[in-house]
């Protein structure tokens, strides 16, 4: 048997010519056309901005403290503050919804009586509100001890003006928690 | 033939005995007899001359295989000289053919003599022919040489099916990013680079692909890293270390789009990303990028107003230095070193990085190889959880729970990262390419004191990913690859968060299979799943086994048709799973967490139109995407705390349109990408949270006289619900707005020095990327690189 005769062919590169005038229009077509594209989508719009001026007021809270024998044991009293939420709570959870109240500082303990003042607070309708007790070290460990009663716990802040609220507060005898619902 | 003279002779003989009997009829009825005998042997000779005339032509067809045949067999290559496989070389007008292998090379056996004209045929490439005359016995060579008809399509990936395959013939969605476009961009950490794909969003530091991730604080990624084939997910929250990626000796970054987990399991639940770093060149190269600039003060007094460096510009620079070079004629090794700092456009925000790496490649005996990646990565970090607010979001914010001290919304970490990633390959024969990987990930992060020092590492977080994989493909003909493989990994991470104490340990093995078939010319079919196993703790394992099946077509040289099915899942983070704190927020582990899966459809098109003389490439895709069990941190109120739950049934269906115009000199490119999402909560019944309908990426390059410009644009519309847990106690935590970010370049080389003008976000738009944090303002930077 005749042995195998291997031939080798010669490579032929194939080229696609591209006359140059006619490529250097659409260069410059091409350049035109992304630039109009990325004008048009950017538009006059500058995204995040400062708020408009807060329409603020203050809230200027006086708390009285009831009852013999007032206060509570020390390990009982982890926080005491002024809290004025813009919903009705139904659970302790919702003391996370920090975005939607506002609390004074802390309020001084054994006292007879005690103000409170929270300065730049947005204007609108505060809920339900009043004075709030820490009882314990979990961050749910809070309770309501007295609450603003008069018009049903609702009060309004308007602004550039002062909006004047009373609570009395009796640790023995506390609202009940979660509120009733209507 | 000789049967054919054989039979010739019997009829001539038997016309002699005809006339021999008829001369003996006068002789008796015997003799008569023995004529009519003589005359049926001529009758039957004669048929005998029909039926061996019949085969004797049947015998002399083409399809005989008697000797007259040969071989044609050569090699199929691009312009640069690099093999191309799977390229279709086929014999016109006949069912002959064959497809190049890995090597390129080709053989179609049993070719009949004659003329001959041959045909090779790729998407992406000019159809090229030849003629060859074909001798009995002959062996004819004849190599190819292909050029590209559009850059694209002439791109080797891995990822889509674990070995290198042209872009055109993929049955997925794989975008890639190239060396120059990183460069191009000062992309210096890995988050940089993607941002332009199409179809990927960040959020923060996390990765959208499609519209699967949403944003999660960084805790279980549901896009899987691979750094040269091997995973690199944080090994405490699953998450991606952008930092740790030695940017400047990148080859490519392959992103597919969609699950991947029948090839490379957890984690890849709605995309891969894979970093592939280069080898080594020819000549020894000695590369220096620097670069320096500052971020615009923000253009609102009132948010400048609130922080004493608010009406300065806050600075950024960084140096990279690199030096490759061949050790051997099959050898080499590069060694980077990366320094870089941002002051940060945030009060409280200052990052300092330090990268080292090095590769080592060694060819061994025979073609065998073994590549060693190393690397360490430092890092500083001013943590910058969340602001104060839209009217003031310079500043970190604050949670005050009725505590003296609230929560604030920084912090400080020192961060140490360390990776060894060692490969073996060898092509066993022309049909058995064996790969073998181990890996080694280490992290350990230590809280900073208020001077800046490190705290003891009891207090942070360590963690060691470690594991290897062992890869077998095997083509036993060039339409049939057969690949096989096996992994085992352990995942152990410590934490001062965690509910228990002492190493959380999440090991893991797992085997994959892949078939893939391209016998019909034009068509590729491949079958594959893989399974996986994971010890959630002593005495409980989790399994999963994702199937995928994938087809694509090339209807023609330009334009190629695919469809392809996939489920992937991913496994819940030690964090996810063990996370215990009130330090910040209440948080409690839930250890009975269930892996996330997805299951997927896609079709797509990918075409070449020829448009002018351009090179152009348009792709498109219509995909659908179900999940089940996505995790998501929430409050739960039996708990009293947050948690991570198995909240979320959901789907994503989408379209997306991409496409490349360049110029056949290359002196300008466009380009463009539009994905459209329907992300849905179907728990709910409500838009998925954090997921914009529309992206949109807008990219022009030209070259006039010497000067470089570059423009890229990226858009997202507006998450239809920005909603979440997050945003009722951090304020405007759900103030989110479309982004529109402008990038324009502008440069010229100078010799050996390349200097490029970058103006970031020139429109000084100003967005967030993820809730409650101000995404750069403007920024200017000057970009220097030289190549020794």
């Amino acid at each position: 048997m005749a042995p195998a005769v291997t031939k080798r062919l010669s490579i032929r590169r194939v080229s696609a010519g591209v006359p140059e005038m006619s490529g250097l229009r659409l260069h410059w077509s091409i350049t035109w056309i992304a630039a109009v594209l990325i004008l048009l989508c950017t538009g006059c719009d500058s995204g995040l901005e400062p708020p408009a001026e807060a329409q603020v007021g203050v809230i200027d809270v006086q708390i009285t403290y009831e009852g013999d024998s007032t206060w509570p044991p020390p390990d009982s009293l982890h926080d005491l503050r002024f809290v004025a939420m813009r919903f009705v709570p139904t659970d302790t959870a919702d003391f996370l919804q920090l975005n939607r109240m506002v609390f004074s500082g802390r309020l001084r303990y054994n006292v007879a009586s005690d103000t409170a003042r929270i300065s730049d607070v947005a204007a609108g309708p505060f809920l339900y509100s009043g004075v709030a007790q820490k009882f314990g070290t979990d961050v749910f460990a809070w309770r309501p001890v007295g609450l603003v009663e008069s018009d049903d716990g609702v009060f309004f802040v308007r602004p550039g003006e002062t909006t004047h609220v009373e609570v009395r507060v009796d640790f023995h005898d506390p609202p009940p928690f979660p509120p009733p619902q209507p | 033939m000789y049967a054919f003279i054989m039979i010739q002779r019997y009829v001539n003989r038997g016309r002699r005995d005809v006339n021999r009997g008829q001369q003996e009829v006068n002789r008796g009825q015997r003799v008569v007899i023995r004529g009519q005998r003589v005359v049926n042997r001529a009758a039957f000779a004669r048929i005998c001359l029909v039926v061996a005339g019949c085969t004797t032509l049947a015998l002399l067809s083409p399809s005989a295989s008697f000797g007259q045949t040969g071989v044609i067999a050569g090699t199929v290559s691009d312009t640069s000289g690099a093999p191309l496989p799977g390229v279709n070389v086929a014999i016109l007008e006949s069912s002959r053919g064959a497809a190049s292998r890995a090597d390129g090379t080709y053989r179609i056996d049993d070719v009949p003599v004659g003329r001959h004209t041959i045909v090779a045929s790729a998407v992406g490439f000019e159809r090229t022919t030849r003629t060859v005359e074909i001798s009995e016995g002959e062996d004819v060579r004849v190599d190819f040489v292909l050029r590209e008809i559009a850059i694209q399509s002439g791109e080797l990936v891995v990822t889509a099916s674990r070995r290198e395959r042209l872009t055109g013939g993929v049955a997925a969605s794989v975008s890639t990013v190239t060396p120059e476009q990183i460069s191009s961009r000062n992309a210096v950490a890995l988050d940089d680079a993607l941002r332009y794909v199409s179809g990927v969003q960040m959020a923060g530091n996390q990765i959208n692909v499609r519209g699967s991730s949403g944003f999660s604080y960084n805790t279980g990624s549901r896009v899987l890293l691979l750094l040269d084939g091997s995973p690199m997910l944080r090994p405490d929250v699953n998450g991606i270390p952008y930092d740790a990626i030695p940017m400047s000796q990148v080859r490519r970054i392959e992103v597919l789009k969609g699950p991947g987990s029948a090839l490379y399991g957890g984690g890849a639940l709605g995309g891969v990303i894979n970093v592939i770093t280069r080898d080594y060149p020819d000549r020894p190269e000695t590369a220096v990028d620097v670069f320096g600039g500052a971020y615009q003060p923000v253009r609102y007094e009132a948010w400048r107003s609130r922080w004493e460096d608010g009406d300065r510009p806050q600075p950024m620079a960084g140096i990279s230095v690199g030096h490759a070079r061949p050790l051997g004629k099959r050898s080499g090794v590069w060694t980077h070193v990366a320094y870089r700092y941002d002051a940060g456009h945030l009060r409280l925000d200052t990052r300092r990085n330090l990268q080292v790496f090095s590769k080592i490649t060694a060819g061994l005996f025979g073609d065998a190889r073994l590549r060693v990646l190393g690397g360490w990565t430092r890092r500083t970090s001013d943590n910058f959880l969340f602001w104060n607010g839209l009217e003031d979001p310079l500043n970190p914010g604050r949670i005050d729970f009725g505590r003296e001290a609230g929560s604030s919304g920084s912090d400080d970490n020192l961060i140490n990262e360390l990776s060894l990633l060692p490969s073996y390959v060898d092509a066993v024969g022309s049909e058995l390419l064996i790969t073998a990987r181990g890996r080694i990930f280490g992290v350990i992060i230590q809280p900073l004191d208020e001077e800046g020092n490190p705290r003891p590492i009891s207090r942070g977080t360590t963690g060691l990913r470690y594991g290897g994989e062992l890869q077998a493909d095997y083509s036993p003909s060039s339409s049939r690859t057969i690949t096989l493989g096996a992994i085992a990994d352990a995942n152990a991470a410590s934490s001062s968060f965690f509910e228990e104490a002492g190493d959380i340990s999440q090991p893991e093995i797992g085997g994959f299979f892949q078939w893939e078939e391209s016998g019909i010319p034009g068509l590729t079919v491949a079958a594959g799943a893989r399974f996986d196993a994971y010890r959630i703790r002593a005495g409980q394992v989790t399994s999963k086994l994702s199937p995928k099946l994938s087809a694509s077509y090339a209807l023609n040289d330009r334009m190629i048709v695919r469809g392809a099915f996939a489920e992937g899942f991913r496994v819940p983070s030690v964090l996810e799973r063990f996370v215990s704190s009130t330090t910040y927020l209440p948080l409690v582990s839930n250890i009975d967490l269930r892996p996330e899966t997805s299951r997927s459809y896609e079709v797509g098109l990918r075409a070449f139109p020829l448009l002018s003389g351009l090179s152009t490439t348009v792709d498109g895709a219509a995909f659908w995407s179900d999940y089940w069990e996505l995790i998501e941190p929430t409050f739960v109120p039996a708990e009293r705390a947050f948690q991570f739950v198995n909240l979320t049934r959901a789907r994503i269906r989408g379209v997306e349109i991409t496409g490349t115009i360049t110029h056949p000199n290359e002196r300008s490119t466009l380009q463009l990408g539009y994905t459209y999402l329907d992300a849905r909560d179907l728990t709910m019944d409500r838009p998925l949270v954090f997921r914009s309908s529309h992206l949109l990426q807008l990219g022009a390059t030209a070259t006039f006289s010497g000067v470089r410009l570059g423009a890229d644009f990226r858009y997202a519309s507006r998450p239809d619900r920005v909603d979440s847990d997050f945003a009722t106690f951090v304020k405007d935590a759900e103030k989110m707005v479309a982004i529109r970010v402008l990038d324009l370049r502008i440069g010229r080389t100078f010799g050996r020095l390349d200097a490029t003008i970058h103006l970031k976000n020139a429109l000084d738009y100003y967005y967030v990327e993820r809730p409650a944090i101000l995404a750069p303002p403007r920024h200017v930077i000057l970009q220097l690189s030289t190549r020794l």
